[in-house]
């Protein structure tokens, strides 16, 4: 009888991640698989082949637009919200009385719920009473309905998300931060280089592994946006907010819809599949590991 | 170890003991799940534990789930066979769920039931709990929408009260239009203080079209019937209201209640009957009542609405279920429901015409202006496929509403075509 079976035992410990991946993550993921290729209405279910994938890609104009709406959302709110991030981490790096307390008030407003932060903020776009359209009058502006005309109401998302800047983005920044020597900054000083030359040549380099990665949990994280187009506009004016995820979720759940709502978050996984094989690849030219020598 | 021990011999007692308590309620259990707010779920208990009292042998707990979810859940809980033995489902749900055979026929109650006699209900209320020729549901919180006006402002302005008007058949769009712009007041700076009328959305639009002799969907809910020049005018009329005449707040001006009707900053308002109590227990400094909605060119504007009382059809207690239901319906719950806390109309027609309804003694007074819709309003057109054909149509509406688009004729067309697409689709995929 042996003594010592290390892998047994290991496999014990992690079985029960094991169950709750096999019956709650990948069991739920090949059974929307299997019913993208069904009609299923919660009640009955027939196989339809590749009809909801050919209904979706070629004869509903409004997955066009929910994707073009996400896209649209992303190509704005991700950069901006990473160079948010980014700053707020370097001004919260400062070595300076009373960090810590700074560095929890700017994480509190992650912590807020996103239903409650969403009725905040439509309040703060409400363009008769609204704070924003209320400062902007102070300099002449204002007068905008900025969730109510179409023209606007993205943008309000897009300024809506930068409210998460100082979450948990800013803190992988700030760990990131830490991590890079001090040695290189006193290095890069005796050579006579500015403090522009320093966050250019050592922290953005050294940060751009952090950098990826937020990147890439970015854009998921802005193709999953849900709640605050459930709440604040219900998908419109017009389409305007019409979300991929809140497409996914009329189909399903008001539509009964949910072999045609499996196709969407396939086609949705897809898409995801292949801008994070882009990111890497193009991190090739733009990532940059401690150690690693580049040509 | 003896603490151990003793601590086991605890956890095994009290199991026990848990499990003598539930062997020893012989009591049938029932769910009954609603939504509303704190005030219409605190009428809901209410009426659970008045049916608690009169039936020993059963025992009816009320579920309650916040309206915001409250869709989702119960379709989730239909589809998951866990539902509760008796739901209530809003009209708009329903004809959905119901093609999905979620529900128990109730013909095998109310045929064999001496005590349940569908005549003494509105012909109106019975209608809308069929689907498919087969009664699956009683109605509750039944009725249609009504005008609700500041008398106090229209008094200022010299204005016949609107009542009176109806009652001589001259209460129309046209006279609505005209108190609304004498009703609508600026400040110096041009700003908006007082509103004449509030935005008549979903579903009062609707009950405008059918004053103007027009509909959103055909009778047999199989295509649009908004490409009719009816159908313009009566939208047009509604927009105009707010982008041409400027009589009723924008959306953002009507955000955050600031123009509500309890401010005292807006002269009329559409709105349901069940608003009354919150009014009646908020307004102190004017006078208020109700009146129909206006008649519009080519006949009246009323429509009906309500809520179906649903047994799910794999209820393990079926004739108890039924017992709940026919109670929720009983002359003394509706009495409690509709002429005590005047939460919407009485579905039973002598409630519905009795003095103790018609002649209260807080306002709203107007009450033939409730009966009045549910003796001759319209149904709203909803069917199974509702929820996609009000979204396709409310997107394209939105243009109107937030004044993008001024011509309702264009919109019209737009939502007719795209609506008519919907429709001729498999509506599965």
């Amino acid at each position: 009888m042996k003594k010592h079976q290390p892998g047994r035992w290991g496999f014990i410990f992690i079985l029960p991640w094991l169950l709750g991946f096999i019956f709650f993550t990948a069991g739920p993921m090949i059974a929307s698989l299997v019913l993208s290729f069904t009609r299923y209405d919660l009640s009955t279910i027939h196989f339809v082949g590749t009809k909801n994938y050919e209904r979706i890609l070629f004869d509903e104009p409004l997955f066009w637009k929910s994707l073009q709406v996400t896209v649209t959302y992303a190509f704005f709110s991700v950069p901006l919200g990473i160079a948010g991030s980014l700053a707020l981490a370097l001004m919260l790096n400062q070595k300076v009385a009373g960090e810590r307390i700074f560095r929890t008030l700017f994480y509190l407003p992650s912590l807020v719920p996103s239903v409650a932060s969403a009725l905040l903020w439509s309040w703060i776009f409400n363009a008769d009473n609204g704070l924003l359209n209320y400062t902007l009058g102070l300099f002449g502006w204002g007068g905008v309905e900025w969730l109510a005309d179409e023209k606007y109401t993205l943008g309000a998302f897009v300024v809506m998300s930068l409210w998460g800047i100082g979450g948990g983005r800013m803190i992988i920044f700030l760990a990131g931060l830490q991590g890079i020597s001090e040695s290189y900054y006193e290095a890069a000083r005796l050579d006579g280089a500015s403090a522009w030359r320093q966050f250019r040549n050592v922290t953005l380099p050294l940060l751009s592994p952090v950098m990826f990665f937020n990147l890439i949990l970015g854009v998921i994280g802005a193709f999953q946006v849900f709640t605050q187009a459930y709440i604040m506009t219900a998908g419109g004016p017009n389409n305007a907010t019409y979300f991929y995820a809140l497409a996914i979720f009329r189909n399903a759940f008001e539509y009964f819809k949910l072999g045609k709502a499996s196709a969407l978050a396939w086609i949705l996984f897809l898409i995801l599949m292949g801008i994070t094989a882009l990111q890497f690849w193009a991190s090739k030219r733009w990532v940059h590991y401690e150690g690693e020598a580049k040509s | 170890m003896n603490k151990a021990l003793a601590f086991a011999g605890i956890i095994i007692a009290a199991l026990a003991a848990s499990n003598c308590t539930a062997k020893t309620d012989r009591r049938i259990q029932l769910r009954y799940m609603a939504w509303g707010n704190v005030e219409q779920l605190a009428l809901e208990q209410e009426l659970v534990d008045r049916f608690n009292r009169r039936n020993p042998d059963l025992n009816v707990r009320l579920f309650k789930v916040p309206q915001s979810a409250y869709g989702n859940k119960s379709i989730v809980m239909f589809a998951s066979r866990t539902s509760p033995d008796v739901v209530r489902v809003d009209h708009f749900n329903f004809p959905q769920l119901a093609e999905r055979n979620y529900f128990r026929d109730l013909s095998e109650f109310t045929e064999t039931d001496p005590e349940f006699d569908a005549k003494e209900f509105f012909p109106l209320a019975m209608q809308e709990n069929y689907s498919n020729g087969k009664l699956l549901a009683l109605n509750v919180l039944f009725g249609g929408g009504v005008m609700i006006y500041n008398k106090t402002l229209l008094k200022k302005a010299g204005l016949p009260d609107p009542f009176e008007l109806w009652k001589r058949g001259e209460w129309t769009t046209d006279r609505t239009l005209e108190y609304a712009i004498k009703l609508t007041k600026f400040d110096a700076n041009g700003r908006p203080s007082q509103f004449g009328v509030g935005f008549p959305n979903m579903p009062f639009y609707v009950g405008i079209m059918y004053g103007y002799g027009a509909n959103l969907l055909s009778e047999d809910l199989t295509r649009s019937a908004m490409d009719t020049p009816e159908a313009a005018e009566a939208m047009q009329w509604v927009a105009d209201l707010r982008w041409k005449h400027r009589v009723c707040p924008s959306p953002s001006q009507g955000a955050n209640a600031a123009f509500g009707f309890e401010t005292g900053r807006l002269a009329m308002e559409f709105n349901y009957i069940g608003v009354t109590s919150r009014y009646r227990e908020k307004i102190k400094d004017f006078e208020w009542d109700i009146c129909p909605m206006p008649d519009g060119p080519k006949g009246k504007s009323l429509f009906v609405k309500g809520n179906q009382l649903v047994m799910y059809r794999e209820t393990k207690h079926p004739a108890a279920a039924w017992r709940l239901l026919k109670f929720i319906v009983s002359e003394e719950a509706e009495r409690f429901l509709y002429i005590e806390q005047r939460r919407q109309s009485p579905t039973r027609i002598k409630l519905a015409q009795s003095s103790d309804f018609l002649q209260p003694k807080a306002p709203p007074f107007n009450m033939p202006s409730v009966t009045a819709s549910v003796e001759s309003g319209k149904v709203l057109p909803i069917g199974p496929r509702w929820p996609e054909v009000i979204t396709v149509v409310g997107s394209e509406f939105d243009s109107l509403f937030a004044g993008r688009e001024r011509d309702a004729k264009v919109v019209l067309q737009r939502a007719h075509k795209a609506v008519n697409k919907l429709l001729s689709e498999d509506p599965g995929l």
